[in-house]
């Protein structure tokens, strides 16, 4: 295994949307190891301090040289104190299986509210890997527009963007499910909310598409000892771990 | 100026550990989990997840909540099942050359009895300790690790099938634990770890539903330490076996006062979840401590705390 426990020089904190903060670290071996949709456990409380407890996961948004991305959304205690750091942060990282992104063929990444967070970096793998800005399709679904602020950097990097607002305050007024009214076959890839991932998912079955999901749950280890992170199988008492068999899953082999 | 080289090792009954400093069952998975982050063969031994005969699923998701400076889990004791462990994790744990405590729970005496009797065969398998501070018995629903009587008899049964050093490990649920203590001491163990959780609930307020699927989950983390402490140091004075020290430790400082309070070794839980070379650390901590200190031997340490005259 390939993970690290380290303590990562802060390059930036800041408010990149209402409630939404993007973090810039350094640290040079995830960066080079990590793969689109693995995730780093990150200790929010201050050092020398047992509250909170626990580290929160957070997938990795996407990586630049030396620099890793992640973006949070400021919802609890944990986060409130992750927003005020400045110097450094404790984390353990790559955990988890990423996305498996297919070498050739249409590439959908479907994103929802803050579930678009690893999707940039799995753009970033795709081109990565040799496939052509226009043969990747990102679609985006949000509350209102000003739960947007990432879309530009998908744009930036000259991906075709379709977005959805449940307000109509931009893009289609509606379900980015609505937008899923591709042909042919493609691969699909989605984080989101969990009804938005149930409706994407389903659309793919009818469609006949393998689409790929990243889950999130509350988490102790991140590594797979703790074993709290269950999530349904598609069997009765099968459960799956999203720390070690996930956070990526086929959308077939869980229960949304 | 004379440099000593302090001597951290223990002994649990015939078990003979390099350092008291092993890991808690559950907290660990089957040691390979953390080989990134910590060199295992430093540690005084490695505690599996706890194994049952048969696989266990474990309960339905939420399993686990954070609670002030603690957790909450019910995971409901999710496990590979003996077949598996033997044929797969104790292969890899072996290559470790870390003593192997194997943590075992059942529903009856009998499963309790039969996997001793296996693992009795298993290379690689220093100790057993032995949970019944979890499940239920058919009697009556009676839960073993409650009643001084079927600690007893457990106790008893499995001493009769297995040579290996033998671990009783106690809950906290009870009202004087030293009373198991002692009944597991009269029926052949050899030490008692303690403590396990102590039973708790958390409620949202938002849907007035329990936080965890089960209800009702094992308090752990530094929030438990000091009644832990404390359950230690009483169990210390009770009993003649060993003691090993559980609850909340996530330092030197924390395993130093376990060792004071008559620990002879001491078993590091949740903190692997939030510094996964915590227990590396401590092996190093109390081994500077010792030195530090002119002390020889960590054994020197075991309920050496210092109480009020009168």
């Amino acid at each position: 295994m390939n993970q690290f426990l380290t303590r990562a020089k802060i390059l930036e904190n800041v408010e990149v949307g209402p409630n939404l903060f993007r973090l810039t670290f350094e640290a040079e071996e995830i960066a080079e190891t990590a793969k689109a949709g693995q995730f780093v456990m990150v200790k929010t409380a201050t050092e020398a301090s047992d509250d909170p407890i626990l580290r929160r996961p957070f997938s990795i948004h996407r990586v630049d040289g030396k620099r890793v991305f992640i973006l949070y959304k400021v919802v609890g205690r944990g986060t409130k104190i992750l927003a005020k750091q400045e110097k450094e942060i404790d984390l353990v990282g790559p955990l988890g299986n990423g996305f498996t992104i297919p070498e050739e063929g249409s590439l959908a990444i479907v994103g929802g509210g803050l579930g678009i967070a690893p999707l940039l970096f799995v753009a970033q793998q795709a081109i990565r890997q040799g496939r052509e800005e226009e043969e990747i399709l990102v679609l985006i679904g949000a509350r209102t527009s000003a739960e947007f602020p990432v879309v530009d950097d998908f744009r930036k990097r000259g991906l075709k963007v379709r977005t959805a607002t449940d307000d109509g305050s931009a893009g289609h007024h509606g379900l980015v499910t609505e937008l899923m009214d591709m042909e042919g076959e493609w691969t699909v890839i989605t984080c989101g909310p969990a009804p938005m991932m149930r409706a994407v998912a389903k659309r793919c079955e009818e469609k006949n598409w393998e689409c790929q999901v990243s889950l999130e749950t509350t988490m102790a280890c991140g590594m797979g000892a703790c074993l709290g992170c269950a999530v349904q199988g598609n069997a009765k008492l099968e459960y799956k771990h999203v720390c070690i068999d996930g956070p990526v899953f086929k959308a077939s082999d869980v229960c949304l | 100026m004379s440099v000593i080289k302090p001597n951290l090792k223990v002994k649990i009954g015939n078990l003979r550990l390099k350092n008291p400093v092993m890991t808690a069952s559950g907290t660990f998975g089957y040691g390979r989990e953390y080989e990134d982050f910590v060199d295992l063969q430093a540690l005084g031994a490695i505690i599996v997840k706890g194994i049952s005969l048969e696989p266990r699923p474990g309960n339905p998701p939420p399993r686990i909540v954070e609670t002030s400076c603690g957790m909450l889990n019910a995971i409901g004791l999710e496990n590979v099942g003996l077949k598996r462990f033997v044929e797969e994790k104790m292969v890899v744990l072996r290559r470790y050359r870390t003593s192997v405590i194997v943590n075992i729970l059942g529903d009856t005496i009998e499963d309790y009895c039969h996997l001793c009797e296996q693992l009795s065969d298993v290379e690689g398998v220093s100790a057993i300790e032995v949970n019944i501070s979890c499940p239920n018995v058919k009697k009556g629903g009676v839960a073993f690790g409650t009643d001084a009587k079927m600690i007893n008899q457990v106790t008893g049964a499995v001493r009769k099938k297995t040579d290996l050093p033998l671990i009783i490990k106690l809950s906290p649920n009870v009202t004087d634990i030293t009373l198991m203590a002692r009944a597991a001491e009269e029926g052949g163990a050899d030490a008692v770890s303690l403590i396990n959780t102590l039973l708790g609930l958390a409620i949202d307020v938002k849907t007035r539903k329990p936080k965890l699927a089960n209800v009702v989950g094992g308090l752990s983390g530094p929030a438990i330490k000091p009644v832990a402490l404390r359950m230690v140091w009483q169990t210390a004075n009770a009993v003649s076996v060993p003691v090993i020290g559980i609850g909340g430790i996530g330092s030197t400082r924390d395993a130093i006062e376990f060792l004071l309070a008559g620990a002879s070794a001491i078993q590091i839980g949740t903190a692997n979840f939030i510094n996964p070379a915590v227990t590396g650390e401590i092996v190093t901590g109390i081994h500077d401590y010792l030195r530090d200190n002119d002390i020889k031997s960590v054994s020197e340490l075991v309920g050496a705390v210092i109480l009020p005259e009168g």
